[in-house]
């Protein structure tokens, strides 16, 4: 589900003319995801990528997502310890060979990685702004850190004191220029 | 000719930090010191109800053991940034995992504070500080040691902030 809007108005009122510029603003929820598992290669998050429409060369743009992760459960005395890379990408051909990584648009994140079983179970909000984009798209991409660190995303395996159940968290995504 | 930027947030303004250094907060308990990139000042837009301050930072404990478990105060000025108080006791946060004594944790953190309009112009800034406690709780800010499945000196994590009337 996805809403997308843009607004252009202009008013002449004699020789004085006022202009109200087009913002572009995206909101999208990706129902019911399949779990993703998130290894030692990149691999783009669910719902994260996006079609911008730019109406100036450049714009500034405010990027949300958010997303479930949970360490993998490897067996009943092996689960991995969450440690991923996540970074945000653009591309002025939908990634099919302009794929460029956004400095400083990236992060760690983890759970307590000295610990043996360390039972993580968090969400994750990437909260961007970028500045001059001159892209029409964007997305997030992850990998582990190792293949000890490798996570489940999307869903867990845990919920109401009952193990079986599968259980999702839809990711959500908005995109707003400033 | 005059121009109105239609955005779906009114009067927004926003601050994006680079770093190319770690910013180390002492292990010292109740000892703040300011976030860089938190930093802002900003003038409501007229007969809003509410400000929304919304920041980014990334903050991780990977060196010399000790625990991650910080503090967090958001503070304003209305003369310049020359004197601060804190903005409300409701909006002070904690962060961290206080268990075990030696820790290697990574946390990409996002904030969105929702506070009442107000007339003029006001600085505001989010200060941290370690917990109250002996075990070494200095954290390090913006630097990211380890990248893509090696450790790193070169990776950093913007600050961002963006601050809009509601």
């Amino acid at each position: 589900m996805s809403t997308r809007f843009n607004i252009l108005n202009y008013v002449i009122k004699g020789i004085d003319m006022t202009y109200k510029t087009e913002k572009f603003f995206l909101s999208s929820t990706t129902n019911n995801p399949t779990a993703q598992i998130v290894s030692t290669s990149w691999i783009e998050l669910t719902g994260s990528r996006c079609n911008i429409t730019l109406k100036q060369n450049t714009i500034n743009l405010l990027y949300k997502y958010s997303f479930y992760t949970y360490n993998k459960y490897v067996n009943s005395s092996n689960y991995e310890k969450t440690f991923i890379h996540v970074k945000l990408q653009k591309s002025n051909d939908d990634f099919s060979s302009n794929i460029v990584d956004l400095p400083g648009c990236q992060f760690n994140f983890s759970g307590d990685t000295e610990q043996n079983d360390d039972f993580f179970y968090k969400s994750c909000s990437p909260f961007f702004i970028v500045e001059n984009l001159d892209s029409s798209y964007l997305r997030l991409v992850t990998r582990s850190y190792s293949t000890s660190n490798e996570v489940q995303i999307h869903r867990s395996n845990h919920w109401n004191s009952g193990g079986g159940a599968d259980v999702y968290y839809n990711p959500n995504l908005l995109v707003a220029e400033l | 000719m005059s121009y109105f930027n239609q955005s779906a947030f009114k009067a927004p303004k926003f601050l994006v930090t680079t770093h190319t250094s770690a910013q180390l907060t002492t292990s010292t308990p109740n000892s703040y010191e300011t976030i860089v990139g938190s930093e802002i000042s900003y003038i409501p837009f007229l007969n809003s109800n509410k400000v929304v301050y919304e920041i980014s930072f990334y903050s991780q404990k990977t060196q010399n053991g000790g625990v991650l478990f910080q503090v967090l105060d958001l503070e304003e000025s209305t003369d310049g940034g020359s004197s601060w108080s804190i903005v409300n006791d409701k909006f002070k946060k904690n962060y961290g995992n206080s268990g075990p004594a030696s820790q290697k944790n990574r946390y990409y953190l996002h904030y969105r504070y929702v506070l009442p309009a107000w007339s003029g112009e006001k600085h505001l800034r989010l200060r941290t500080a370690t917990h109250n406690d002996n075990v070494n709780r200095s954290v390090e800010l913006h630097q990211l040691t380890e990248w893509n499945g090696t450790s790193a000196t070169d990776q950093f994590c913007n600050t961002n902030l963006l601050i809009y009337s509601i």
